[in-house]
């Protein structure tokens, strides 16, 4: 059934929209993070249970599958719908679901599944303040459409944006995009704008639009929850830029690591092509585009532009020399347009809304809304999309509900391993795509590690050039032999073996890798090292000085103390002591002697947060 | 169009690569995997200088950055340039310190101490430069490439084995900068990359001086070069 | 998997895919599914069928993380070293994996069993720490889960 024209489209539309639409639903969440809890047997339960209570026409109750909230520590995540309203419930399983229906068949609610956050309770997701004081443009339909299912897209507005960029002429849909100042939302924050005039311009037998699904920086997720719960957003976005460009033929590159996300946008092609969406004459116009997925080979370099068209290639993902860019000879040498799924679903949206619409949200120069992965030791973790210009405070604070636990707030690391940690003093700093930048960080693709007093800066520096050591593809010289180089002296650091020069052959080795890596992988590999050496120097000098680590993570370089006016002599200290070195002294609470090696094990489990990491050689 | 080197102006054609232009004009610039009669790939970095485009400074390989901008100004041995050379060559010499060709540029253009760090176990003097594998691209059979990544890249035939692919035609060990690719010749035969071959004679005056295979190659292959290669992969996609 | 069987399950695979160098990576992901790793036939199969010199084959056979030359466990347990992951303790649990199933990361236990990997984050940094076998993910583990989670993977 082929849509051959935008008025087929509208009716097709309205077709949908008159379908009796179920009394009673359940929505039940089935991104990634949810599965990994089980919400497949909750789904199956549920389906099963409405049939054994007789809730089985269509007309009466409707089980769907929904993608990724972005809340997924609370997962598996079910929504209720009922006479207009909607509940939320969290942690739900599969013994659940009887209790759940019979409740719904009685407009009630399971009191016990409700989100809580201290005293209050949720109904509604969107009153959660999780949510409540984010702005959803991106991520409007995740959580909410089946990813599964087009005509559930197109019935909420899906394609509408496709049918009126295509009455426009391409110059006209390049301007829109440039005048509503779409940057790029993989990292680079480049003007999409510029880069499909670029394109447009160049010339070649055939043009190419890519969308980047590849992402790699550890403690992010927002493209995998898109990709997965919202598919053809995506497809919609490049679709229009093909249009723009002249493109004949798309790809898609879904990391390997992210085989939903496959599954998903694989299915999601077949029913665009189904439609008409995708193939020739789409919905009547001249434009004749198509697209294909292809799965990353498990390489972070994968992510980097040219090295992700050489991999399309069926090549090494080895990064080129940019001088001369892919939109001019990219893919096959042909002009091509790459950018990441994020940017790719903005388009759409800015077709809708128009250059104020879109202007309304962020700030001058960036403007729109931004995916954040906010994880780590933060009290409430998962996807926030805000507009550009909110601060790390409201981001992390406001919206994150603050650090988890009795601990304090020490960095935020945004930007995956391109970008740093700031530190405290920083929180008040508006995120967007300059603004870090100035103080040695980056929002990146916008990844944010929020970490507490017992992180170390040293080993977090450590952990992300051993990572990017492992990820280097290998072809210049500064990557492959400096991180390896930096690698060694922060392993030293890390384990009682820092000498002098150290710290500052760590700074100039870093500058100089910034300076002559070829590629943006190595060009930013130094960041994290410079920007805690910046904002965390005492850090430094201490594991290079004293061999001391005062997060108490580094092992051996530090011993634990009780802090006596805070222990209750409950003993859990000494129980989990591998060294048997935590005992009662004469007063009853408990210390640390001399055989303690600095483990950290009995630094958590203190319910007090009596124990405390100190130099070695300072006894109590 | 008109650009400055060092302070000096220079007429040159829009498009010029940097280095070609400043070694044209009398500029000594360092560099090492670049090669006239090879693509270039720009991943020793030893040949980087510093440009200036309205305001805006940074440091770029000269082997590949075309000259495009009016007005263009080039420096080779600013204090920064100073600094990024000797990290590149110190470590490139922390690698491989036994290659005659590193210990050169050593001498010449300065070395980071690298004796903080421990030392590179084994004596490989390969420094990845890839020349090897672009010469076998362009003249020879594509018998050997990089394989692994990162640390452990390095230059080898398929599986490590001694290949059939490869022609024994030397364009690998002539272009290795650190001789690292060795060969032995000795009365008519020729081993390379652990397979001996047969040296043809000349018809003229009798002396041995190419394997079958090699003059084999050069007739049957065709007259497209390694990026055209590229680009027809792609135009398939085109025609179906 | 007799040698004919393991012929004919190959030409299958190849014949998935039309003559384009650009489905390497995909043909050579397939045959690493279905055989655990990359046999020289495989390379071979493909450096005619896609028209790629061996050299290229090989090169990507080398190149990617998701492929491997020698023989990986019927099922791979990839344990997330994500930054979420590593703060929240993800090295203990790689540890216990270890422990239990007396194999180093990067190794294949005596059976053929169970291969143990660190891998790259996977996306699931809400549930921190994240182990996955196969495709299936198993969120929040910690040491003392592992058991249960080794016990669940030997059933299927």
């Amino acid at each position: 059934m082929r849509l051959s024209s935008p008025e087929d489209l509208e009716l097709y539309r309205e077709q949908l929209l008159r379908r009796v639409k179920p009394q009673r639903w359940v929505r039940v969440c089935a991104g990634t993070g949810c599965l990994a809890g089980g919400s497949q047997r909750v789904y199956e339960a549920l389906v099963e249970e409405a049939r054994r209570i007789g809730l089985d026409s269509p007309v009466k109750f409707q089980a769907r599958c929904s993608g990724c909230h972005g809340f997924c520590e609370e997962g598996p995540l079910v929504v209720c719908g009922m006479r207009g309203s909607e509940v939320l419930y969290r942690k739900v399983r599969r013994e659940d679901a009887l209790e759940i229906l019979l409740a719904l068949a009685d407009d009630r609610v399971v009191e016990r599944l409700l989100y809580r956050d201290g005293r209050e309770v949720y109904r509604e997701e969107r009153h959660i303040p999780f949510y409540a004081l984010q702005m959803r443009k991106v991520l409007e339909r995740c959580g909410k459409v089946d990813p599964r299912d087009v005509d559930h897209y197109i019935s909420l507005g899906g394609y509408a944006s496709l049918a009126r960029a295509l009455s426009m002429s391409p110059e006209e849909v390049i301007d829109l995009v440039t005048r509503a100042g779409l940057r790029g939302r993989g990292g680079g924050g480049f003007p999409a704008g510029q880069k499909w005039a670029s394109c447009r311009s160049a010339s070649g037998p055939q043009k190419f639009v890519l969308a980047n699904g590849d992402e790699g920086d550890p403690g992010a997720f927002m493209d995998r929850s898109l990709m997965e719960g919202d598919p053809h957003s995506i497809l919609e976005g490049m679709i229009i830029g093909a249009h723009a460009v002249g493109a004949s033929k798309g790809f898609i590159y879904v990391r390997d690591e992210y085989p939903l996300a496959v599954e998903n946008l694989t299915h999601a092609i077949r029913e665009a092509r189904r439609l008409g969406l995708l193939g020739r004459r789409i919905l009547g116009s001249d434009l004749s585009f198509d697209v294909d997925i292809c799965r990353g080979g498990g390489a972070f370099v994968c992510g980097e532009s040219s090295a992700l068209m050489a991999s399309i290639e069926g090549r090494p993902g080895e990064p080129r020399v940019k001088y001369i860019r892919s939109t001019e000879r990219g893919l096959w040498e042909c002009p091509t347009v790459l950018n990441n799924v994020e940017t790719w679903a903005n388009v759409p949206i800015i077709i809708r809304e128009g250059v104020e619409g879109y202007r309304s949200l962020g700030t001058k120069d960036s403007p729109g809304t931004k995916v954040f992965s906010l994880v780590g030791k933060v009290r409430r973790s998962g996807l926030v999309e805000v507009p550009m210009g909110t601060t790390l405070r409201e981001i992390i604070f406001e919206i994150g509900g603050g650090v988890m636990g009795r601990n304090r707030f020490k960095a935020v690391q945004t930007g995956g391993p391109s970008g740093g940690c700031l530190p405290e003093s920083k929180l008040d700093l508006p995120v967007d795509f300059d603004r870090l930048t100035r103080e040695g960080s980056m929002m990146g693709s916008g990844g944010m590690i929020v970490m507490d007093h017992r992180s170390c800066m040293v080993d977090v520096a450590r952990y992300f050039v051993k990572f990017l050591e492992g990820e280097s593809c290998g072809k210049c010289a500064p990557c492959r032999e400096g991180l390896k180089a930096m690698g060694e002296i922060l392993e030293d650091l890390c384990s009682r073996r820092g000498r002098p020069g150290d710290v500052e052959m760590l700074l100039s080795m870093g500058n100089a890798l910034t300076d002559t890596a070829l590629c943006g992988l190595g060009q930013t590999a130094a960041n994290p090292v410079l920007s805690t050496l910046r904002h965390f120097m005492e850090e430094y000098r201490e594991h290079q000085d004293q061999g001391f680590c005062r997060a108490g993570v580094c092992r051996g370089m530090f011993v634990a103390r009780v802090e006596a006016d805070l222990c209750v002599s409950c003993g859990a200290c000494a129980k989990v002591c591998p060294f048997d070195a935590i005992h009662r002294d004469p007063s009853g609470k408990f210390a640390v002697d001399q055989r303690c090696e600095g483990c950290g094990a009995c630094l958590d489990v203190c319910p007090m947060g009596a124990l405390l990491p100190s130099p070695r050689g300072v006894r109590e | 169009m008109k650009i400055w080197v060092d302070g000096r102006e220079l007429d040159v054609e829009r498009d010029v690569l940097l280095y070609d232009a400043m070694v044209s004009a009398g500029v000594e610039v360092p560099a090492l995997c670049r090669h006239g009669g090879l693509p270039h790939e720009g991943t020793c970095r030893v040949c980087m200088v510093e440009v200036d485009i309205r305001g805006k400074r940074r440091l770029v390989a000269s082997c590949m950055y075309p000259a495009r901008d009016q007005g263009l100004k080039v420096y080779t041995s600013t204090r920064r340039v100073e600094v990024a050379r000797r990290f590149v060559i110190g470590l490139l010499l922390r690698r491989n310190p036994a290659s005659p060709a590193i210990r050169a540029l050593a001498d010449r253009w300065g070395a980071m101490d690298t004796s903080r760090l421990s030392p590179v176990e084994g004596k490989d003097l390969c420094i990845r430069c890839g020349r090897c594998v672009r010469a076998c691209a362009t003249f020879g059979a594509r018998a050997i490439s990089f394989a692994n990544r990162g640390w452990d890249r390095e230059v080898c035939t398929p599986l490590k084995e001694p290949t059939l692919i490869c022609v024994g035609c030397l364009s690998c060990a002539e272009v290795c900068p650190t001789g690292h690719i060795t060969y032995r010749e000795s009365q008519g035969e020729r081993q390379i990359w652990g397979r001996t071959f047969h040296l043809v004679r000349c018809s003229r005056c009798g002396d041995p001086f190419a394997t079958r295979e090699q003059l084999e190659l050069v007739r049957d292959r065709g007259d497209v070069c390694p990026r055209c290669l590229r680009e027809e992969e792609g135009l398939a996609l085109r025609d179906g | 998997m007799s040698a004919d069987h393991h012929d004919d399950r190959l030409r299958e695979i190849l014949h998935r895919y039309p003559r384009h160098p650009r489905f390497l990576l995909a043909f050579l992901q397939d045959v690493q599914r279905e055989f655990k790793h990359v046999p020289r036939k495989a390379m071979e199969a493909s450096s005619e069928r896609f028209m790629v010199p061996m050299s290229r084959v090989y090169s990507v056979a080398t190149f990617y993380r998701a492929l491997s030359l020698v023989p990986r466990g019927r099922k791979t347990i990839k344990v997330c070293m994500g930054t979420a992951c590593h703060l929240r303790g993800a090295p203990r649990v790689l540890e216990a994996i270890e422990e239990a199933l007396q194999v180093r990361c990067g190794g294949t236990t005596r059976d053929g069993e169970f291969s143990v990997e660190a891998v790259n984050c996977l996306g699931a940094c809400a549930l921190a720490p994240v182990v996955m076998v196969e495709d299936r993910c198993y969120g929040s583990m910690t040491a003392a889960k592992v058991r249960e989670m080794l016990e669940e993977e030997r059933g299927r």
